[in-house]
């Protein structure tokens, strides 16, 4: 992937998540009958772009094996998006939430956090057992 | 892929992190070439043969499953 962002869009991105979080808990607080959806939207638009720029910015020294796990998370996650799609089309992800039976949202957090889970423990293990 | 990064490394009185800042990348990427969790690029290969001064024969060794 060519197109990298620099190391502080992470934290751009943490502020953002915030955001959205934040929009997400009032929508839930406060059942606000017409700017709901509007509330909902902001907040999934939000929490989205928080996550793209979270997994678009580079790590402080990016080198060829970050590239490396960087491919393997995206490999990985692409086919848990279409495992998901078929455990999906079955039901058992209704715990997840969404209006509608096949939310995008939820194919999108789901990628977006098995991405990011797979690759900083990808990363960190590492580490973990030369301690 | 076998390699004596490490035993070198050491030899040479380096750490993995000033061994990693000599060639430019993280110490996470050291530690995984030395456990032989991953095999490095021809170009890095070349920088840490080049920075330990040594060949990179003697620093990566190919084994039988490597051919198959």
């Amino acid at each position: 992937m060519k197109l990298k962002l620099a190391n502080y869009w992470k934290k751009i991105a943490g502020i953002i998540l915030l955001l959205a979080i934040t929009f997400l808990v009032i929508n839930k607080i406060y059942n606000f009958n017409i700017a709901k959806s509007t509330l909902a939207s902001f907040g999934k638009i939000s929490f989205t772009l928080a996550g793209l720029l979270f997994i678009m910015s580079k790590e402080k020294v990016e080198d060829e094996y970050i590239m490396n796990i960087r491919l393997q998370s995206f490999s990985f996650c692409f086919l848990l998006g279409i495992i998901a799609y078929m455990i999906d089309e079955s039901g058992l992800l209704n715990f997840l939430g969404g209006e509608n039976p096949r939310d995008m949202f939820r194919y999108i957090l789901i990628e977006m956090f098995t991405y990011i889970l797979f690759f900083y423990a990808m990363l960190y293990r590492i580490i973990k057992f030369e301690k | 892929m076998k390699n004596n990064l490490k035993e070198i490394r050491e030899k040479n009185n380096l750490t993995q992190e000033a061994l990693a800042n000599l060639v430019f990348v993280s110490r996470q990427t050291i530690i995984s070439i030395e456990k032989e969790y991953y095999v490095p690029t021809t170009p890095l290969a070349l920088k840490l043969a080049q920075i330990l001064k040594i060949k990179v024969e003697e620093l990566f060794i190919l084994e039988k499953t490597d051919w198959k």
